[in-house]
């Protein structure tokens, strides 16, 4: 007994309306007995079926307000970012569900005897001929939909048969489409169950009919009342009919909502096949600070001390297993993976080997429509582990985008990279004086290294100094370099390499190798250039290149803006020994034929593009460069 | 007798429809909860 007071008490659960409910419920039981005492001694009834009649319909109004009420309720804290906390939610939620299946399970249970009582008073009771089948019509279809709310109620007990499964979504998700597959095929049998008591229920009246039995205008009326009632009724319940049909589908595995910023979420990097919903530690980057599982953390320090406090309770919960030791980033694809390294490194040295990138997947919208557009932000962890590969992508890449997009992997060094700096020939005035011509004949080499280092640096500071240098073509050179080299007077000194890029209108000899000599006469311009850069300034981007010039125009050489130019035939000599063999000897005549041959070939050409011969004065030895 | 005819089918098809519709309407309002209860667990 006192059980029973116990559950009428957790029914009505304080509320007016619970309670409300629970006295209507016992007026029907009321109504149920005293009609049923009139039915078994062939009393009249009407006074005791119009009062079970009107409670049963109280009884639903109220249930049917108290399960709106609780929806309502539930709605507001699902559609609405929850101002409360997610426990709370859950808990209001919980007690918001069980009010609806309690509710709906009560009344089904009172109300479907009554309507059998109804039912049995108006077949074998003695209302008016009149309303006797409307009654019976009527109980009887109350009767079955009592019975189908209560099957439907029953069903409703899913969540507790889809515990612990692995598919748990899965299992909800069927079990739930079970539900909603019953009250539809309760509906249908209330529409079979009407159309065969309709039939019933015509014959009858046509029976009567026939006997001028007219049914009386009160209850006419009240058919068309239930007539509109039902067709309102009918016409309002179509948004949640369509709803129910299409349940929200669960998250499939590989997604999972993840509780960071809003606006993060959206800038998150895309996610890409073969991600997975995991649970970690959280370290967002916001535009506000860094947070671990939502709490402000001031710097890695912080963070390495709160990864460890982590770790060691998992550890102290967790013993006997091996810890996952994984830590989930989440940065806006344009955060710079300089800024995340040291972050990283501190997650690293709290024990986490593992580090997972949180990315979005796009947004799915299910359109409802009792609730509009419903919006599905999920994401993803792809997981990588913390180490020098990963270190080293994150110097390489600019942006965290950058990195994951290339799965966490920079590519290995370029053996062909550039490391040319870009061309200041035309960023550079020229030097007002000496004029060209008179360079000529002052035509000199430089004596060491820091002769070139000096001019390069006046270049840089926007002054350069026009000179005329003498500088070798590198024709008769084994080696993969630019087309002159310039050759320190100093012994011992490196000869280092030129690339002369004319001045508008000046003869451009190009990149080819020859076997001249050449006066060259402009000024250096401070820049360190390859012939990439040099081609890029003669408006060829795209150069075609060979196995030797892909390595030789990476050379890097010093840039020199050409505004004259004359070239000379180096002379050749032979090296044999006179006293060698005559075979020897023949073969080396015939070598410096060739090189004498190849050498007037290139003069030619020079001389076909403009290029003058140096005059004979201008090629003897130079004084010094006074430095 | 046409006109109790008349009335006669029309009541009780009137109410048969009315009634008919009415169960039905609840039984989808009262499934809607399936729905409420999917955005629960997967929203």
């Amino acid at each position: 007994m006192s059980n029973f007071f116990h559950f009428l008490g957790r029914f009505a659960e304080g509320q007016v309306l619970g309670w409300c409910l629970l006295a209507a419920l016992a007026a029907v039981c009321g109504g149920v007995l005293v009609l049923l005492f009139r039915v078994v001694r062939r009393e009249p009834s009407l006074s005791a079926v119009v009062w079970t009649w009107g409670m049963a319909i109280l009884s639903v109004v109220l249930a049917g307000a108290r399960i709106a009420q609780a929806r309502q309720q539930a709605l507001g804290l699902l559609l609405k970012d929850p101002q409360v906390a997610p426990w709370e939610s859950a808990r209001v939620l919980a007690v918001s569900f069980e009010r609806i299946v309690v509710t709906q399970f009560l009344v089904s249970w009172v109300l479907a005897p009554a309507m059998l009582a109804l039912l049995l008073a108006a077949l074998w009771g003695r209302p008016r001929p009149s309303w006797r089948g409307l009654a019976a019509l009527a109980a009887s279809l109350l009767l079955l939909t009592f019975v189908a709310v209560h099957v439907g109620t029953e069903g409703f007990a899913w969540p507790r048969s889809c515990t612990g499964g692995e598919d748990l979504s899965a299992c909800l998700f069927e079990q739930a489409t079970d539900s909603v597959r019953q009250f539809q095929l309760a509906a249908r049998c209330v529409v079979y169950a009407g159309a065969l008591v309709w039939a019933i229920a015509l014959l009858s009246a046509l029976r009567a009919a026939r006997e001028r039995i007219v049914i009386e205008g009160r209850v006419s009326l009240a058919s068309t009342a239930l007539l509109f009632t039902g067709i309102g009724a009918f016409w309002a319940t179509r948004a949640e009919h369509a709803d129910a049909q299409h349940l929200v589908p669960p998250d499939s595995p590989s997604v999972g909502r993840y509780w960071i910023d809003e606006r993060l979420q959206d800038q998150l990097p895309a996610a890409k096949p073969g991600c997975s919903a995991l649970s970690a530690p959280f370290i967002e980057f916001r535009a506000d600070g860094t947070f671990v599982d939502g709490t402000l953390r001031g710097t890695p320090t912080d963070l390495r001390t709160v990864l460890a406090g982590k770790r060691e309770l998992w550890e102290q919960l967790n013993r006997n297993v091996k810890f996952p030791g994984l830590v989930v980033l989440a940065a806006t694809r344009g955060a710079r993976a300089a800024d995340l390294l040291p972050w990283l490194l501190a997650a690293n040295q709290a024990g986490y080997a593992k580090v997972g990138a949180l990315l979005r997947v796009p947004t799915a919208t299910v359109q409802t429509r009792s609730v509009g557009a419903l919006e599905f932000k999920r994401s993803c962890v792809e997981v990588q582990s913390i180490d020098g590969t990963l270190e080293r992508a994150f110097t390489y890449f600019e942006t965290w985008g950058d990195l994951v997009a290339a799965g966490g992997v920079a590519p290995p060094p370029d053996p062909y990279a550039r490391s040319s700096e870009r061309s200041r020939c035309s960023l550079l005035s020229a030097p007002a004086s000496p004029a060209l011509a008179s360079l000529f004949g002052k035509a000199r080499r430089l004596h060491k290294r820091d002769d070139l280092d000096a001019l390069m640096n006046q270049a840089k500071t926007g002054a350069p100094e026009r000179i005329a240098l003498r500088v070798e073509g590198t024709g008769s050179v084994s080696c993969e370099c630019p087309p002159f080299e310039i050759r320190m007077s100093e012994p011992g000194e490196p000869s280092l390499s030129l690339l002369a890029v004319p001045k508008k209108g000046v003869a451009n000899f190009g990149l080819r190798r020859t076997l001249l000599n050449l006066i060259v006469v402009g000024y250096f311009t401070g820049a360190w250039i390859d012939s990439y850069e040099y081609l890029h300034t003669q408006g060829e981007d795209h150069p075609a290149t060979d196995e030797e010039t892909r390595s030789s125009y990476l050379e890097l050489a010093a840039e020199f803006c050409l505004e004259a130019s004359c070239y000379s035939v180096r002379e050749f000599h032979s090296a044999a020994d006179e006293q060698g063999d005559k075979a020897a000897r023949k073969a080396n005549e015939d070598e410096l034929k060739r090189w004498r041959a190849l050498a007037a070939e290139d003069a030619a050409d020079m001389a076909r593009i403009g290029i003058p011969k140096c005059e004979r004065e201008w090629l003897r030895d130079p004084p010094l460069v006074d430095r | 007798m046409r006109s109790a005819l008349i009335r006669n089918i029309y009541t009780v098809t009137a109410a048969a429809v009315g009634l008919v519709l009415g169960c039905v309407a609840a039984l989808d309002w009262l499934g809607y909860t399936v729905f409420v209860a999917s955005l629960r667990w997967w929203r």
